[in-house]
């Protein structure tokens, strides 16, 4: 009876200086290093004490036992093939609450649920699978994107919104596999064409690309991320930031914007030697750069900045830091002379444009001299300047949250039942105009809708709809261009401005 | 049986700002044409200096 007993511990930590015997009381003192306890007094930081953790002992983690089978097992020092699964709590639960099973009871263990860590028997990444809820620990304020993810704890069903996070053992997986996992890892979760992994099965099509072997891991170049991205169902992009220069930091906001994960390529020195890293971008800083640091370019007569422009801080998984971690554009690493150089976009195989070629045409179409947005600005009810220029904002979303959001958010029902009857592509780029003063109040005046299941050289062809105003031009799949400029002109009455801008493709997290 | 539906949105007969000719829609749709396929152009020769960078750029820490 007494080891039924150790498979399972709920213990409540009321300060770090708990958690040496935290990991006494859970048995994990082999391959414990000086390392692995602060890295995870640390993560107990962002959640606070005092904090109950249940800890599963002899807990069957898929991840590592396939790790553990692929390569550990094989090894000459023994290796144990079970994990300890932590799941944690805001305050101290007493061990009955955890078997009463009311609805009540539920909901406020549900309420008190941070989330998962999984701790592997390795003395390198010992943190294996992490998922916590942004909402429910300590981070700067951000926008983030994440996913449900569903657990079965002692007999309650729990779920949290988290992004998966895991640090590398550098023998399997180094940055780049642990990036790509991750991205694999929400996306397999969030939607179902695609679907997670194993690691066997991520090095399974490694060793089809690569020229020699693969175990133990040295790392990754871009080009081989990108082809394994391609592997499992996406239709990557590559971007170096020596290929696109000023519109290098624009373009990949526009995608962080959209609520796509990045795989970024870091670079930095250590010691003087250069290194070479590799991170997941999820969302970025709520605060915003000052408008006197900020250049303005001209479209026409009136001066613009691109919202772009107004962050510089970007939340990012990195496997050597804590999860959610906000940091610079300019600083995304721990390491010196840190330097973003390229990154990958896993889009969906149908999405056709990309960020730079919808920027492109969105700005060609306001500067025009016919169908640009010059005619609206006296029409807005704002004085214009350098303290209060245009901004305009481009993000990628789905047409069906899209039209959802606009339903919900206008106020008149024949203007809902025009965005509910509306024919999108099933992406749908979007360049909001607003002015300065509006986009703090998340208000826009204007819109610009881009087909983004069309190619770059569609060019104006890829247009769908234009919305200054209340002057909505657009047209139906099977109707030409020319429709568009015939309806623009005229104003309904119906739609109202300023107008809501778009909030669905992140959430808002942290204090 | 019954059928429900919404009226159309309530849009004005008169031309408001943005009001362009018939006569010149061709003008205006080949004039931004010409200028952004000009653009996209432009975008082609860069890219492939994207994949030759990521090729060479190995992720190891």
């Amino acid at each position: 009876m007494d080891k039924i007993n150790e498979l399972l511990e709920i213990l409540t930590l009321d300060s770090s200086e708990d958690i040496f015997d935290f990991f006494n009381c859970i048995g994990e003192k082999k391959n414990l290093t000086k390392h692995n306890i602060e890295h995870f007094k640390q993560l107990l930081e962002m959640i606070g004490y005092p904090l109950t953790i249940v800890c599963e002992r002899e807990y069957v983690d898929k991840i590592y036992r396939d790790t553990y089978y692929e390569y550990f097992a094989s090894k000459h020092l023994i290796y144990e093939k079970n994990c300890k699964r932590l799941a944690f709590f805001i305050g101290e639960i007493s061990a009955e609450k955890f078997y009463d099973y009311n609805l009540e009871n539920t909901r406020f263990l549900q309420q008190q649920f941070v989330g998962i860590s999984i701790i592997k028997p390795v003395k390198v990444g010992k943190i294996g699978k992490t998922l916590l809820d942004p909402l429910k620990i300590k981070i700067d304020s951000s926008y983030i994107r994440t996913t449900p993810f569903d657990f079965i704890l002692l007999g309650h069903s729990l779920k949290i919104d988290a992004f998966p996070y895991s640090s590398q053992d550098s023998e399997t997986m180094t940055c780049a596999e642990t990036t790509v996992w991750n991205i694999l890892e929400y996306y397999g979760t969030r939607y179902p064409e695609y679907r997670t992994i194993l690691p066997s099965q991520l090095l399974s099509e490694l060793e089809k690309i690569s020229y020699e072997r693969i175990l133990p891991s040295r790392g990754l170049d871009y080009y081989t991320i990108s082809e394994l991205l391609k592997t499992f169902g996406f239709a990557p992009r590559l971007y170096s930031a020596n290929a696109n220069n000023e519109d290098f930091q624009h373009i990949f906001h526009y995608y962080v914007e959209s609520g796509i994960p990045l795989a970024v390529g870091v670079e930095g020195k250590r010691n003087k030697d250069d290194i070479k890293h590799s991170i997941v971008c999820i969302g970025h800083g709520k605060k915003r750069k000052p408008l006197k640091g900020i250049e303005l370019k001209s479209i026409g007569n009136y001066k613009y900045i691109d919202s772009a422009d107004l962050y510089d801080e970007y939340v990012i998984m990195d496997d050597n830091q804590l999860p959610y971690r906000l940091q610079s554009f300019h600083r995304m690493t721990q390491y010196d002379e840190p330097k973003v150089v390229v990154f990958t976009v896993p889009l969906y195989k149908r999405i056709f444009l990309e960020a730079k070629d919808a920027s492109i045409i969105v700005k060609q179409i306001l500067e025009n001299d016919a169908l640009g947005f010059a005619g609206m600005i006296p029409k807005i009810n704002e004085s214009l300047d350098d303290n209060n220029p245009i901004v305009l904002r481009l993000y990628l979303t789905t047409s069906r949250k899209y039209k959802s959001f606009r339903i919900n958010n206008e106020k008149n029902i024949k203007a809902k039942n025009f965005y509910a009857r509306l024919r999108l592509p099933r992406f749908i780029w979007v360049a909001e105009i607003s002015t300065f003063f509006s986009y703090e109040n998340e208000k826009i005046y204007g819109e610009i809708i881009i087909d983004a299941t069309s190619s770059r050289m569609s060019c104006l062809d890829s247009l769908i709809m234009i919305r200054y105003l209340s002057n909505i031009g657009y047209r139906m799949p099977d109707e030409d261009i020319k429709m568009i400029l015939g309806r623009i002109c005229h104003e309904v009455k119906d739609c109202t401005y300023p107008y809501e801008m778009y909030k669905n493709n992140l959430i808002e997290s942290g204090g | 049986m019954k059928r429900f539906d919404v009226q159309d949105m309530d849009v004005s007969e008169e031309m408001s700002f943005l009001y362009i000719p018939t006569s010149q829609y061709d003008n205006v749709i080949s004039e931004l044409n010409e200028a952004l396929n000009n653009k996209m152009r432009k975008n082609d020769i860069q890219e492939a200096k994207s994949i030759e960078f990521a090729a060479k750029f190995v992720t190891t820490v």
